[in-house]
């Protein structure tokens, strides 16, 4: 036996970071799975999946010595067990207890890998669990004897060391003879929290499983329910199980110097933002360089394609898929639902629909809320909806798909829609404008405006006077839009467009005074040259131009223009006169804040073909900032 | 125990150099200045910034630099001297300071120079260009006088308006 077992083992704790990670995969299955069951006629799949995973994290738990979870994952599965077997109704309260374990062991996974500076307090939730199952006492240490032989041939000495000193690490080991060679036999004691079986297959990770017997020597406490500590998994498929772990944990051991925490999937590595986004600076500029050698000397064609398909690829890179933030939803929605008493369901699609990683962060805060929105608001409680004719359940379904250079996430519910009439009252009720007659869409814009709520009483949920107008201008600051469609009785659908990434958007180009301007795209209405005769001056008020029925405010940048591009915003419209439209092309944004400050008037800058700077304007700027009587130029454009 | 030197790298280091400190200079109208070498990024020819309307004369514009946007500041213009011409021989110097990249024009930049401890002196009071705050020390090299200045500090200082004040109180 080494002295040194850690040195034996390589990295001690890399049966540690396997079992963290196993165990975060299970339960991740455990509640997807959780949330899936039906109470009233449980799949019996899904209750074995669930009892595999759960029984899995037990066993493991188990061999590594962490008492905790092996006792609360015990009453779990005993639970589990009575409800697979058919012997305990499925219910509500089952769920609860069960999902409120998972989470318990999840944190006390968290306090074990270090990332959680105390360890939760698992008893209230092993005592729910005991209850429902109405189990008795948990797993104790006991002593086993392991006998390794007779051997066919000698066990690789660094793997039998190896194995010993895991076993050391994970329970007591007591007396031992070896004898290994050919015909020989490994013997020794060994005391450990955890069921025979699980010793079995971590034994069987180094010699064959027919040639391991375990004996009991004697026990601290008689082994409680002992049923349920039975082999449950195969060896064989154990052992394959293990093995993959033993060998993605090895591969991934150089990444895990940098990243601590051992998290995600087995084929990935963890690269810092920073890193990429400097790539994507370097390939910014390479495709600046490959513009610029193309202006010069003609393009070349295997160039420019390589070129093109590298920024794209390093574009890919910070593309993560929308499933990041989709799967908060089923637990938010069904935690909500039972505080509120209704009854929803939840259904998403699209979740491998993917957006620029700095999109995912920005958008779930809007996303989150509309979706609370949906239940609080939109749904009704299950009476309310028989009494419509309605199934007793509502649902929530979220989808997203791509379109074009956009993502689009809608968030529909079968809920009872928005009340028109409701929305005009409290229109009046707070002196806003709303002109007679108006169409349902120009009502339901009023839901955006700030501090606008319907809400029958304030919940806990919502209704705290952020509303849908945070949820506007959350969205539209990620050059996004957000629309809303409902029917009285049949639900209200919540559409949110935004662009694939932060990083590029589709501009529009234009000339002012021999300078180059970037509009974005998204924003620009129309254009249209103009005459002097066209504009019309309004005392006090700088000069306005007649688009069809609309007056719209002039801006001007400096003595510029003849040509009108009319923009759009939040705010409303208004015409921005330039000297020449130079083209359509996607811009990388990048932020003129990282070195220097925020200009009012400007949301960035990006380099064009020939590698000067151009500065991107802020419309919503253009648009709310009031032009002067003299048309003088904007403050901060000249 | 003069130590001069053309280009720092050019010259041997010895032990007492070693001690020392290193400043690159520039003149900046009748003052010549010092800054710590190791805020200096790199040093450039000038090119035409790409101008932000709205912000004071003396910050230039923008430029590129290797895909980073980097906004350009005349001291010359932003201490009031004479004549501020643009030719084949300004140069910009491209400081890193307080996790920016920002450019500075001046003058001329003249070497790199390495002073001890003892070649260093308080500043009295007195009229350079630059504030006061921002002098750390007076340097000596024989006949010559170098205004040592904490770059850093008056580059994120209020009245540069590089940085935003609002969100960010240096």
């Amino acid at each position: 036996m080494s002295a040194n077992p850690a040195k034996a083992l390589g990295d001690a704790s890399a049966f540690h970071a396997i079992f963290f990670e196993e165990a975060d995969e299970h339960l991740a299955s455990v509640e997807s799975l959780l949330l899936r069951l039906d109470p009233g006629a449980p799949d019996a799949e899904a209750l074995n999946g669930i009892f595999r995973a759960v029984h899995s994290i037990k066993g493991s738990a188990g061999m590594l010595g962490f008492a905790e979870i092996v006792s609360l994952t015990h009453v779990f599965e005993n639970l589990l067990d009575l409800l697979r077997k058919g012997e305990r109704a499925l219910a509500r309260p089952e769920v609860d207890a069960m999902l409120r374990a998972g989470d318990v062991v999840k944190s006390q996974i968290a306090f074990r890998r270090g990332s959680l500076p105390q360890a939760p307090d698992m008893r209230g939730a092993e005592a729910d669990l005991r209850e429902l199952a109405n189990a008795s006492t948990p797993a104790a240490p006991r002593k086993f004897s392991v006998r390794l032989g007779p051997l066919a041939s000698p066990i690789d000495a660094a793997e039998l060391e190896m194995m010993l000193a895991g076993l050391a690490d994970m329970g007591e080991l007591g007396e031992r003879a070896i004898d290994n060679i050919a015909g020989g036999e490994v013997r020794f004691e060994l005391s450990l929290t955890g069921a025979e079986a699980d010793l079995r297959s971590v034994l069987a990770l180094v010699v064959d499983p027919t040639l391991i017997t375990i004996g009991k020597v004697a026990e601290a406490k008689p082994p409680v329910n002992d049923e349920s500590l039975e082999l449950f998994e195969a060896p064989a498929a154990f052992r394959a199980r293990r093995g993959e772990s033993r060998r993605k944990s090895e591969g991934r051991r150089e990444a895990d110097r940098s990243a601590p925490a051992p998290q995600g999937d087995a084929s990935s590595i963890r690269v810092s933002v920073e890193k990429i986004d400097r790539l994507v600076n370097l390939v910014g500029e390479l495709v600046i360089t490959e513009a610029m050698l193309a202006q010069e000397h003609g393009s070349l064609p295997d160039l420019s394609r390589h070129t093109r398909d590298l920024q794209e690829a390093v574009m890919a890179i910070r593309m993560v898929p929308i499933s990041a933030v989709f799967s908060r939803f089923p637990r938010l929605v069904r935690e909500l639902a039972q505080r509120l008493g209704k009854e929803v369901e939840i259904k998403t699609s699209g979740e491998g629909t993917e957006l620029d990683r700095g999109m995912i962060e920005k958008i779930t805060d809007p996303l989150t809320h509309l979706v609370r929105n949906a239940v609080d608001h939109g749904m009704e409680a299950p009476e309310a909806r028989i009494a419509a004719g309605k199934p007793r359940a509502g649902t929530v379904s979220i989808t997203a798909s791509q379109r074009g250079g956009s993502i689009v996430i809608e968030v529909r519910d079968d809920g009872r829609g928005l009340d028109r009439n409701r929305i005009l009252a409290r229109a009046a009720e707070r002196g806003m404008n709303v002109p007679e007659g108006a169409s349902d869409r120009e009502v339901w814009q009023l839901v955006f405006e700030a501090g606008f709520s319907t809400a029958e009483a304030v919940t806990e949920v919502s209704g705290r006077g952020v509303g849908m107008d945070v949820v506007r201008r959350n969205i539209q600051s990620l050059g996004g839009t957000v629309e809303l469609a409902s029917t009285a009785g049949a639900g209200t659908t919540v559409t949110v467009s935004v662009p694939l990434t932060l990083a590029i958007i589709e501009a529009m180009t234009v000339g002012v005074a021999g300078k180059t301007y970037v509009l974005p795209l998204a924003s620009v209405v129309e254009s249209r040259r103009v005459g002097r005769d066209e504009l019309r001056g309004i005392a006090g008020h700088g000069s306005t131009l007649r688009v069809r029925d609309d007056y719209l405010p002039v801006r001007r940048m400096g003595e510029s223009g003849e040509i009108a591009v009319i923009v759009e915003s939040e705010s409303g419209r208004a015409a921005l006169m330039v000297d020449e439209l130079i083209g359509q092309q996607q811009v990388v944004v990048k932020s003129l804040e990282s070195n220097f400050r925020r200009i009012p008037g400007l949301s960035g800058a990006t380099i064009m073909g020939d590698g000067s700077v151009a500065l991107i304007l802020d419309v919503a700027h253009i648009v709310s900032h009031q032009g002067d009587a003299k048309c003088k130029p904007l403050p901060t454009l000249q | 125990m003069q130590t001069v030197t053309n280009l720092a790298v050019a010259q041997p280091r010895t032990a007492a150099e070693a001690e020392g400190r290193e400043f690159l200079t520039f003149r900046l109208g009748a003052e010549e200045y010092g800054i710590e070498i190791l805020k200096v990024q790199e040093i450039r020819g000038w090119e035409v910034p790409t101008a932000i309307a709205g912000t004071p004369e003396f910050i230039k514009g923008v430029i590129n630099l290797r895909g980073t946007i980097v906004p350009i500041v005349d001291l010359r213009l932003k201490f009031g001297l004479e004549k501020a011409n643009y030719d084949e021989f300004t140069v910009v110097i491209i400081l890193s300071v307080a996790r920016r990249v920002v450019g500075i024009v001046v003058d001329a930049v003249s070497d790199v120079v390495t002073l001890a401890p003892e070649q260093i002196r308080p500043a009295p009071e007195f009229g350079a260009s630059v504030d006061a705050r921002f002098i750390t020390g007076l340097g000596t090299l024989g006949e010559r006088m170098l205004v040592l200045a904490d770059i850093e500090r008056l580059m994120t200082s209020r009245d540069m308006q590089l940085v935003d004040h609002a969100t960010q109180n240096a």
